[in-house]
């Protein structure tokens, strides 16, 4: 131990630690877990938000799909009429030619 | 860390105001750094010396870290920003702050681990990465000085016989 033979300095030393008895220590402890409890919760979100993203996009897909599908029905069936409609008239001129 | 946090959290505290010229904010952001680099494993005890010293030591780097990047910082923004003083909580607190800073920073640093934290000569020089000799200069020179300046404040509001 040091010497401390200085009762002026001494007594500076003991009345400053006194005041500084006064002064309110922060708990850093919980401001660090408030952090990273934040930290978690933001990218609990993101993850979240990307998950809904996909979802919105696989839906968005899929109706694209169908409309395109009934797209291609109506062709279908376009067609199938134009060849009824086209073999009515066939089979209406040959009764007539009778 | 649950040991260092329960048993040296308010001396660290303190310790680490002492080191950023009593500026609560910067206490606070320079305690925590120190406390996510034992989290992260980046500050190991290594039982070579006391654990308080340990603790003390990586606070007086990360501060003097902190205090280093504050600086570049403020030369990059106005001139009038720099002569900003930290906010002291009293009036007392403000003197005893501007007598320390009357000394160089090792001579105050060297006269509060002896003085308000009770360190030894020898512990000072392990929580501050010097000589034994060179402490001992800061310490006699130091205190000195300060005796000095007090003496000069005898007359005046305060009274230090």
């Amino acid at each position: 131990m040091t010497s401390n033979d200085d009762p002026i300095v001494e007594r500076f030393f003991t009345q400053m630690k006194q005041l500084d008895q006064e002064v309110p220590v922060p708990d850093i402890l919980a401001r660090i877990n408030r952090k990273k409890r934040l930290r978690r919760r933001r990218a609990y979100m993101s993850v979240v938000a990307s998950v809904v993203l996909l979802v919105v996009a696989f839906l968005m897909l899929g109706r694209e799909k169908t409309s395109a599908q009934q797209e291609v029905d109506i062709a279908v069936v376009e067609q199938d009429l134009e060849s009824m409609m086209s073999w009515q008239s066939a089979t209406g001129s040959l009764m007539e030619t009778k | 860390m649950e040991k260092v946090y329960a048993e040296l959290h308010q001396d660290a505290y303190h310790w680490a105001r002492q080191c950023v010229n009593y500026s609560d904010e910067q206490a606070e952001d320079v305690l925590q750094t120190v406390y996510l680099k034992i989290l992260n494993g980046k500050a190991r005890y290594n039982n070579r010396s006391g654990l308080k010293t340990w603790l003390y030591s990586v606070i007086r780097f990360t501060a003097a870290d902190t205090f280093r990047s504050t600086r570049k910082q403020v030369s990059l923004d106005a001139a009038a920003e720099q002569t900003e003083e930290p906010e002291m909580n009293t009036l007392d607190e403000h003197f005893y702050a501007s007598a320390l800073k009357q000394l160089s920073t090792n001579q105050s640093q060297v006269l509060l681990l002896v003085f308000y934290h009770n360190y030894t000569l020898e512990a000072v020089a392990e929580v501050m990465g010097l000589s034994i000799g060179t402490i001992r200069t800061h310490y006699d020179r130091g205190k000195k000085k300060l005796r000095q300046i007090l003496e000069k404040e005898k007359n005046t509001t305060y009274d230090f016989k």
